[in-house]
């Protein structure tokens, strides 16, 4: 045979609770590898049958085996086994259906088993069935729980509860007897088995069944106080009161049982939503971490901790765990192959954590330690690895975009080169210019003492403002490179500002600058370096603006724990379009004068967030530019007083 | 006539210092590097050295180091690097003063001018006088407009020594540690506040201090001589 043409066999194996299944998974892979099958998947239809314990773990034995033959594995919900089965997989496009047969020899099972494969084979339309037998101790031992009656797992408490409600029921309806006659009271019984079939399980229903009939025929049935009956239509009555009661409890309860399954799945369902809700909500790695273990926590009741690739990569971990170096080791596997491993899972299972690998479609992530005391069951396992998918997604999701932030950045600056070029290759060659020019000319011959001053003049303008380019440049490189952190010291207002008037002395010798400053202004922590050219270039900025003779203003004051700094003048303020730009780099405004680098608010704004300070422009109400920034400080106890003192 | 010995690789700062140093007055030595340097040191004794940081052979630090194990005149250091770290660094291994590029040539003439005055102390006079301040040393007393000002003992100790170093930056550290002791070295809160009060009681306007200038993240220096 062609094997191209086999390549659309899709297996499905049907599996069930028993280590049965686990060797039909074995022969169900083999046998996908020799068809050169597409797909194999396996599928478990989970009925109103009630799983013990010891089932329960066969099941979950089966899911790692199926995961370890690499055969997908779902559990579907169905009433109908069969239904389930041929549903699920006409939807898959199943083209082979795998089952196993039990042998056995009791007739009644051989009539449900029968009843099983024909079901299968007339709900299955087209698919090819495949029965593999096999004859264990097992598979009668299965065979004979499943003909079992379901199941008796309901409490002492509850047979004793729904018998004495009968009981009671039974009192009450003897008073009421003479009243409404023996037939209403059978009735009430059957309503009050109903009702009992709510809330507790077959068992308890059966016995109140039972005992409601017995019941009703001793006592109200004449002859009364005997079983005797003497009406036909009676006996007729009694059989159909005994069946109804039996089939109208054990169809309740099997209904409640499957509405408690949808219900606890629903219930995983909405977790999932509510995590993967929280998770939308937050941004940032640290805070998705946050949310991710306290999620975990919340639903899961267990203590993780996830460790990102970073943390990895530098072998710091930021955990409340502490790890040895084997559990460390471990922790790198599980990163760098992308397998669980740990206790519970199939490698390095002697460890006292679980490790998760988060894998994202295209990055290494991290790993997510666990703390667990008991294995997951398989709808928890299944639970478990959505949600770590998402976890996945989210991280992933995180780290793109912290690279197309940095890209982003990255072309920022590489705008910004561009731009530094083009104004400051502008801003150099004018001054220079004038060094040049002037020096040449002093040099080419001899002039008059008054035009040799003017032209020194000139060269000495030219190199302060040359000077000042350069600061400008290097205090904006300072803030580029992201380094800046502020040396806090305790700092005295005045002395701020007097260094600030000193060195501007000559720019503001035109103008008439205004200080206020409380007089119980405490000592703050600032750093005296940045502060003093934060206020320089605003002090500038306003000398550059405002008209000549006018009064410039500088405020202090203390709110909380905030310096408050207030500086304006009466220029002509920004025009409207321009307030969101002034303290970009390199923007000037229409109007601004010549010889301006349009670095220095961007400088004042920079140095003011180092001190995680805020700055703010605004046109005063007198019309004139107004900056106001706030600084948090710490603010010094020792006040004048005291040191006197 | 004083000599003067520049350590600076830049030919042209070298340059512009001799012009304007030989115009004032000053017989100027040259090195273009650290070990030149502290070899014409040692051959011609010059009365003061002025320093740069960025030397081609090895650290202006370490020049700096080198030359105070034996060099008793002032060294003032003209560098490119002005943060406050390096500043206080260069002052706390024994320089007298730090001037940074680009300077202004008045200034620098002023510094050296202080720097050479102090290394002579012709026997230090216990009364000090600044203008309408004085200073007596021996008694514990500062007149204003020859009017006794009110000091507590650490106002006056505080004077004191900045007087006696007339022109030359302290450092927080130094000041610090020479009034208060070594326990007191990061207690910047108290030179601040004392800083202040001093200013009220000497200063002819305390917001516009002339005598106790604020070096920005450094310290102090006491201008006395206009």
């Amino acid at each position: 045979m062609n094997p191209g043409e086999i390549n659309n066999v899709r297996l499905l194996v049907a599996v069930g609770h028993t280590a049965r299944s686990a060797e039909l998974l074995v022969y169900a892979s083999e046998l996908a590898k020799t068809m050169h099958a597409s797909s194999i998947q396996a599928v478990y239809v989970e009925n109103t049958y009630e799983l013990t314990q010891r089932q329960r773990k066969e099941l979950d034995y089966n899911a790692r085996i199926a995961k370890q033959l690499g055969i997908e594995f779902r559990i579907i919900s169905n009433y109908d086994t069969v239904k389930g089965i041929a549903g699920f997989a006409l939807q898959e496009h199943i083209t082979h259906i795998v089952i196993d047969k039990p042998k056995t020899f009791n007739l009644l099972s051989l009539l449900r088993w029968g009843n099983f494969v024909i079901n299968l084979i007339r709900n299955s339309e087209h698919i090819h069935v495949c029965i593999f037998g096999f004859d264990t101790k097992e598979a009668r031992h299965q065979f004979s729980e499943k003909m079992n009656l379901p199941s008796f797992t309901s409490g002492g408490t509850e047979y004793v509860i729904s018998m004495l409600v009968v009981v009671l029921t039974i009192v009450l309806c003897y008073w009421l007897n003479d009243l409404v006659g023996y037939k209403v009271v059978s009735f009430v019984l059957l309503f009050v088995v109903s009702i009992l079939a709510f809330a507790f399980g077959t068992g308890p229903i059966l016995l109140a069944s039972a005992l409601s009939a017995l019941s009703w025929n001793f006592y109200f049935i004449p002859p009364n106080f005997t079983f005797h009956i003497n009406n036909t239509e009676d006996v007729l009555m009694f059989f159909m009161f005994f069946i109804i009661a039996l089939l109208n409890g054990v169809l309740t309860s099997r209904i409640r049982r499957q509405e408690m399954r949808i219900r606890k799945r629903e219930e995983r369902t909405h977790a999932l939503y509510s995590l993967t809700r929280e998770l939308s909500e937050v941004s940032g790695s640290n805070e998705v971490k946050n949310v991710v273990m306290q999620g975990v926590k919340k639903h899961f009741r267990v203590d993780t901790c996830i460790l990102l690739q970073e943390e990895l990569k530098n072998n710091q971990p930021s955990s409340h765990f502490r790890f040895t170096s084997d559990e460390w080791d471990s922790i790198l596997y599980c990163h760098e192959q992308g397998l669980v491993c740990g206790k519970f899972t199939d490698q390095r299972i002697n460890e006292l954590y679980s490790y998760f690998p988060l894998i994202g479609t295209q990055l290494k992530i991290g790993v997510l330690v666990m703390k667990r005391t008991k294995q997951f069951t398989y709808g928890e396992e299944q639970f478990w690895n959505a949600y770590l998918g998402q976890v996945s997604g989210k991280f992933e999701r995180e780290m793109l975009r912290d690279v197309a932030q940095k890209a982003y950045m990255l072309d920022a600056s590489d705008r910004l080169y561009k731009t530094l070029f083009n104004s400051i290759s502008h801003e150099l060659r004018i001054p220079v210019t004038a060094v040049m020019g002037a020096s040449d000319t002093l040099l080419a011959q001899r002039y008059p003492e008054k035009v040799q001053k003017e032209l020194l003049t000139e060269i000495n303008i030219a190199s302060v403002r040359l000077n000042h380019l350069i600061e400008n440049l290097l205090n904006m490189s300072r803030l580029e490179s992201g380094r800046l952190s502020p040396r806090y010291d305790w700092c005295d207002v005045h002395d701020l500002i007097n260094r600030v008037i000193e060195t501007l002395h000559q720019e503001l010798y035109s103008f008439s600058v205004n200080i206020q400053i409380p007089d119980d202004l405490p000592l703050v922590k600032l750093d005296f370096g940045l502060m003093e050219q934060v206020l320089h270039n605003l002090l500038l900025n306003s000398a550059q603006h405002a008209p000549l003779q006018s009064l410039i203003n500088l405020e202090f004051s203390v709110d909380g724990q905030k310096l408050i700094i207030i500086v304006y003048d009466n220029g002509p303020g920004f025009p409207d379009e321009e307030l969101d730009f002034v303290f970009d780099k390199f923007y000037r405004g229409k109007s601004s004068r010549t010889g301006g680098t349009g670095l220095g608010l961007s400088i004042v704004k920079g140095f003011v967030e180092a001190h995680k300070g805020h700055i703010a422009a605004a046109n005063h109400t007198g019309g004139g530019a107004q900056f106001t920034i706030q600084i948090p400080i710490v603010i010094s106890e020792i006040t004048d007083f005291m040191v006197t003192n | 006539m004083d000599s003067i010995l520049i350590i600076d690789d830049e030919i042209q700062i070298r340059r512009l210092l001799e012009i304007t140093l030989s115009a004032n007055g000053y017989k100027i030595i040259e090195s273009g590097n650290g070990k030149d340097g502290c070899g014409m040191a040692a051959s011609f004794n010059p009365s003061l050295i002025i320093l740069d940081l960025g030397l081609p052979d090895m650290d202006g630090i370490e020049v700096l180091k080198k030359l105070r194990e034996w060099y008793q005149h002032p060294i003032i250091i003209l560098s490119v690097r002005k943060s406050e770290d390096d500043i206080v660094r260069a002052l706390d291994n024994g320089a007298n003063d730090y001037i940074s590029k680009p300077f202004r040539t008045g200034e620098l003439m002023a510094r050296i001018r202080v720097a050479i005055r102090q290394s002579r102390p012709l026997e230090q006079d216990v009364l000090m006088q600044f203008g309408n301040l004085s200073v007596d040393l021996s008694k514990h007393l500062a007149f204003k407009n020859n009017e006794i000002i009110k000091l507590t003992s650490t106002e006056f100790s505080l004077l004191a020594l900045m007087a006696k170093n007339e022109g030359r930056v302290l450092t927080h550290t130094y000041i610090l540690k020479e009034i208060w002791g070594y326990g007191y070295l990061e207690q910047t809160q108290y030179l601040r506040v004392f800083i202040a009060q001093l200013r009220k009681k000497i200063e002819d306007n305390p917001s516009k201090p002339k005598l106790l200038i604020t070096e920005s993240g450094i310290g102090y220096r006491f201008n006395g001589s206009d």
